[in-house]
């Protein structure tokens, strides 16, 4: 059994980051590309369905979070297990949203199975939300140069956030 | 200067965490004390105590939609700011909150 509350140290895994978005020019084709990275790792029985509902919930309202990151998420019976995708770009692309949007050098890509409750979901989003306020987490995700640096920096983070 | 927030947005979730971690943190780094609620998708979250609002200089309200239980901050010193501002720059913006306040 999981425990009802995921952290996002137990859903980010190594095969599904990548530190060098260095093709991705635009936002459509770096969700194609986070979710291709779910898919290969297992994480979804079908890439598609659930790249629909990424797109769903940005119909709801932007998750463009300034400071140069994003973060899409999807909800669907298309998700295996949950998990994150991280890529980091470091020129940078145009993220675009509803009300305008803008650069986005790291994006996190969240997937979430439907049988899993909202709560659950919701802790995990709060959670990564909380630690990217954060200048000194954002720095250290831009400074990572592999998968135990954005591990290091997700508990380091954890340490900022009080109550 | 003792501050009391409550974040809320249409998304119900990111902005708001976002909003209220950038609050604490800019609070913390002028030396004010700052607690924040957090009206999410989760309920109200770390709700304030009537004392807590009673004793505090300044209240914001940090959200696009409408705050639930409004009737506790009777008589306080409001002021209204977008989560986006507090997203985007949290020292910039508890600067002018606290402008508008009057301080």
């Amino acid at each position: 059994m999981h425990s009802e509350y995921l952290k996002i140290s137990e859903v980010i895994r190594p095969e599904t980051i990548d530190l060098e978005l260095d093709g991705i020019t635009n936002k459509s084709e770096a969700i194609d590309y986070l979710a291709g990275m779910l898919d290969k790792a297992g994480l979804l029985t079908n890439k598609e369905e659930y790249i629909e509902s990424v797109y769903y919930r940005e119909s709801l309202g932007s998750t463009y979070m300034e400071h140069f990151i994003a973060i899409p998420h999807g909800k669907s019976d298309a998700v295996r297990e949950a998990g994150i995708a991280f890529g980091r770009s470091s020129e940078g692309f145009l993220y675009e949203t509803a009300d305008g949007g803008g650069i986005t050098k790291l994006i996190f890509l969240l997937a979430i199975p439907n049988r899993i409750s909202a709560d659950a979901y919701m802790a995990v989003l709060a959670q990564l939300a909380r630690l990217l306020v954060h200048d000194e987490f954002r720095e250290s995700l831009m400074s990572a140069k592999d998968y135990q640096d954005v591990v290091s920096a997700i508990v380091n983070g954890e340490a900022l956030l009080e109550d | 200067m003792k501050i009391v927030a409550v974040t809320a947005c249409a998304g119900g979730i990111a902005h708001t965490y976002m909003a209220a971690e950038s609050i604490k943190k800019s609070a913390k780094k002028a030396g004010d004390v700052a607690k924040v609620e957090i009206q999410g998708s989760m309920g109200l979250e770390n709700r304030l105590k009537q004392e807590e609002i009673d004793a505090a200089d300044l209240v914001l309200f940090v959200a696009n939609i409408s705050i639930r239980e409004t009737e506790r901050f009777k008589n306080k010193n409001i002021v209204e700011i977008d989560p986006g501002k507090f997203v985007a720059d949290g020292d910039k913006w508890l600067q002018i909150a606290k402008q508008k306040a009057g301080f």
